[in-house]
């Protein structure tokens, strides 16, 4: 009997929501003016979840900071896929073709999504960023742009 | 009574589970076919197992883990092991306790051992013997690891101790003990630092490197050198690369091209006159992964000498559903393979599951548009279907696009059910038809909560 009751406790404490990490890969990009590239959103959870992607442009202050803003007239971007639902333990893809008219260009793909959400309205909302800089070279590109804002530290 | 409440319990299991996990298969390369059911909790993780092995049938127990934060297994699991040349694997089904912190590992297990079965789609183990086991180690800020592994496996005794420093120029490593019944020692000395040499340039989308090593590895005297270049024209990479090491020298090249989700490569290697090859292709994409390969391999046991082979590899993911069906030849020249599929189930418990619906879109004309509330304010979240299944989430400023192939109206559906936005919504006003190219907008409006 003492078994029975300790396989019943174990059962009853198995209660509770079940909250895991989402990731993005790569995290940044630099590429030239004209580029085509691709970033993966990985469901690291035991539920799926739906994916919507914005664009911002952003720039950095004197500190590092980015302040978002909508895209610039200057960058044209082409989104594959602009939402997705992601399995459990699933990866998706998004691919994206861009044009930056006016180097150098600052582009970040915001990826959103709600976990643990409930009727009630209980959520984690969670923002995954995936960065690009555009400019006329590909190499070097994130270093001019931060060196352009007054940043010379990584 | 107790046998009653064990099979309430195991059937409640289910019920309880937030997510459960199915996984079935086959594979001659391991020679089984079995399957897999396991339930996730939020602070642990109930499997059982069951199928064919070599032969055998085998039946894993409700195998439970990571308890409440604490990294317990009860079932059937690995005990290896390894530091300092001396190791050991023994495949257990009992009660295993591990601890890890930054400094120390600590692993305990008490119940039996015996030969393990682990494919992708099930866990095994076979009991044969009463066992236990403990490993201890310890890492000190110095640089000095000590090590203890004892274990009992039938008649099979086990203890060895180990010690080791390491600095950036010397290793010390000494082990010593029983393993498996037979007296063992080994001892280990490394000073002389590798030497290396390198250097590397960049020329727009030329890259040159070449590199030279000279020195002491684990006691064996090591020169080598190495030389490449490769040129990348859009998305085509062109690679030679030469290597030489204690007189033997290999010479490969490579030309891959990786556009969009497609890869194609090909890689010839020259290896002390002889010549082999591979070359091969493959599509990645969201819902479906193949890859096809060709290679030249030298196969010494079969006798064969250099063989032709070619090996296939197939994923499929289908809504929740994972499916993976892979090919390999072995040493004996045989084609083996293996497939499994893998599925999850969301309990009430796990949120507001989404149903199974298709969310790819693609084409060059958009269809874009943007959901509201009452209030005018965005909604984020909000499922959107077009005529065909695709289905699009909205923005955080409410905005949704979605491509289609053709330049022609397509039906518009608000799916509620299928909302990542939190609350109850209704729809207030949709339009059931949009042509690319046009501005949509949907009204929503928060309903109350029953």
């Amino acid at each position: 009997m003492k078994r029975v009751l300790f396989l019943l406790l174990l059962q009853f404490s198995f209660f509770g929501l079940a909250v895991s990490g989402q990731t993005v890969s790569p995290i940044i990009v630099e590429c030239s003016k004209k580029c085509r590239g691709e970033f993966s959103i990985t469901n690291n959870g035991l539920t799926p979840v739906a994916v919507s992607v914005e664009a911002r442009s952003f720039s950095l202050d004197i500190q590092g900071s980015a302040t978002n803003r909508p895209l610039d007239p200057t960058v044209e971007l082409r989104l594959e896929e602009g939402s997705a639902r992601i399995s459990p333990k699933g990866t998706h893809t998004f691919a994206y073709q861009l044009k930056c008219a006016a180097p150098p260009c600052s582009v970040v793909l915001l990826s959103s999504m709600v976990v643990g959400h409930t009727t009630e309205g209980i959520l984690v909302r969670v923002q995954l960023a995936h960065t690009i800089y555009a400019c006329e070279k590909q190499k070097g590109c994130r270093k001019k742009v931060r060196a352009a804002a007054g940043l010379t530290v990584d | 009574m107790f046998r009653v409440c064990l099979c309430v319990l195991l059937l409640g299991v289910p019920v309880s589970a937030q997510v459960l996990q199915f996984s079935g298969g086959r594979s001659t390369l391991l020679g089984g076919t079995g399957g897999e059911i396991t339930a996730f909790f939020p602070e642990s993780t109930l499997s059982a197992s069951a199928g064919f092995a070599d032969g055998h049938f085998v039946l894993g127990p409700p195998t439970l883990s990571k308890f409440h934060g604490l990294d317990i297994t009860a079932g059937d699991k690995n005990f290896a092991y390894s530091f300092d040349g001396a190791g050991l694997g023994v495949s257990t089904r009992g009660l295993f306790v591990q601890r890890n912190t930054r400094h120390t590992s600590l692993a305990i297990f008490v119940g039996s051992t015996g030969i393990g079965y682990a494919t992708p789609f099930m866990v095994t183990a076979r009991a044969q013997h009463i066992g236990a086991g403990v490993f201890l180690q310890r890492h000190f800020d110095n640089g000095l690891l000590l090590s203890s592994l004892a274990v009992i496996d039938g008649g099979n005794h086990t203890a060895v101790q180990g010690l080791s420093y390491r600095n950036h120029l010397l290793h010390l490593a000494g082990s010593g003990g029983l393993l498996q019944n037979q007296k063992y020692f080994s001892g280990e000395a490394d000073f002389q630092p590798l030497r290396s040499l390198s250097a590397f340039a960049g020329l727009g989308h030329i890259t040159l490197q070449a590199s030279l090593l000279d020195g002491r590895y684990r006691l064996l005297k090591t020169t080598g050198a190495s030389a490449g270049a490769s040129l990348r024209i859009a998305s085509i990479t062109l690679r030679s690369n030469f290597y030489e090491s204690n007189h033997r020298d290999l010479l490969v090249h490579m030309v891959q091209e990786h556009f969009h989700h497609w890869t194609i490569s090909g890689i010839v290697n020259q290896l002390q006159g002889q010549t082999s090859y591979a070359f091969g292709g493959g599509y990645q994409g969201n819902k479906i992964g193949v890859s096809l390969d060709h290679a030249v391999l030298f196969f010494p046991v079969s006798g064969k000498g250099f063989q032709q082979t070619t090996t296939v590899q197939v994923s499929l993911r289908i809504h929740d559903t994972a499916l993976n069906f892979q090919t390999y030849v072995d040493p004996m020249m045989h084609v083996q393979y293996t497939t499994y599929a893998s599925s999850y189930v969301q309990g009430p418990l796990a949120g507001l599951a989404m149903n199974n619906q298709s969310h790819s879109t693609g084409g060059k004309f958009v269809i874009a548009g943007a959901v509201v509330d009452e209030h005018g304010q965005p909604v984020e979240g909000a499922a959107i279907q077009l005529q065909g299944g695709a289905v699009v989430y909205s923005d955080s400023q409410g905005k949704f696009f979605a491509r289609v192939k053709h330049d022609k109206p397509v039906g518009l559906v608000v799916l509620l059910q299928e909302f990542a936005a939190p609350g109850l919504w209704a729809v207030m006003s949709c339009p059931a038809n949009v042509a690319p190219g046009t501005d949509v907008l949907i009204k929503l409006r928060r309903e109350a909560a029953p």
